[in-house]
């Protein structure tokens, strides 16, 4: 049963665009425009690869991102690490921290 | 994708009483049809790409997920292909070059039928009928 339903879960789409260009196949027999060429016909067509291309191209790019963020997003650079422990340890009022620690801190 | 190959067959059955040129209007049938199904098609691209997107962890995974999109998308296109060679072979009136054209064309229908059987459907006996008028263009 699981695997029925997988299959027909799995088939769902393409038998929806089976029936859609069915329909559609139907829809241009009718038009009856056989004096044009396949060339004329196809003259604007921007070939179906590029399109797959394009979806290639923006899934290549967010697996790529989703690789450059760290697994554990409480996870800092030692630089961070080193800045958030004397700002956590010191007792005193007021920290003092250089702006070049902080900017290494930023930027790590 | 049996449509494309669909359209050769109901395109040409259609129009076999517009025009006395069988042939013509059997590429014109199939070429209005790769046309107007095009956004069609892209819709579909698009919804198994972010299906795909959804169900894999890995690049390497969603285009094995996206395998049989491609894969009927490089198929349409080589139809396509084929259909503006017939196209040619036929303006120039040779028989002979437009019989070897024909054959492939019967060729890339085939493949158009194998993506879609690699989605994992059944080919319908319509689809089957197409590739055998191809055979008699």
């Amino acid at each position: 049963m699981d695997v029925l339903l997988k299959i027909l879960t799995e088939a769902g789409p393409y038998v929806k665009l089976a029936f859609e260009l069915g329909v559609a196949v139907i829809e241009a027999a009718q038009n009856c425009e056989i004096h044009k060429t396949v060339g004329e016909i196809l003259a604007e067509r921007v070939p179906d690869m590029e399109t797959i291309r394009e979806l290639e191209t923006r899934a290549r790019e967010h697996y790529a991102r989703r690789a450059s963020v760290p697994a554990n997003p409480f996870e800092v650079s030692p630089e961070k690490a080193r800045v958030l422990r004397t700002l956590a340890t010191t007792s005193a009022p007021t920290v003092t921290l250089s702006r070049a620690d902080v900017l290494r801190a930023l930027e790590s | 994708m049996l449509a494309i190959m669909a359209a050769a067959l109901i395109a040409i059955a259609t129009l076999s009483g517009c025009s006395p040129d069988a042939r013509q209007a059997a590429l014109s049938g199939a070429a209005d049809v790769v046309q107007t199904t095009k956004a069609r098609r892209d819709a579909f691209y698009h919804e198994r790409a972010e299906h795909c997107l959804a169900a894999a962890e890995t690049f390497d995974a969603w285009r094995e997920c996206f395998a049989p999109a491609s894969g009927l998308g490089r198929a349409v296109d080589v139809f396509v292909d084929a259909l503006r060679a017939a196209q040619e072979a036929h303006d120039a009136g040779e028989a002979d070059g437009f019989t070897a054209k024909a054959r492939e064309l019967v060729q890339a229908a085939v493949h158009v039928v194998n993506a879609f059987s690699t989605a994992g459907l059944e080919v319908p006996a319509a689809v089957l009928q197409v590739a055998a008028f191809a055979g008699e263009i």
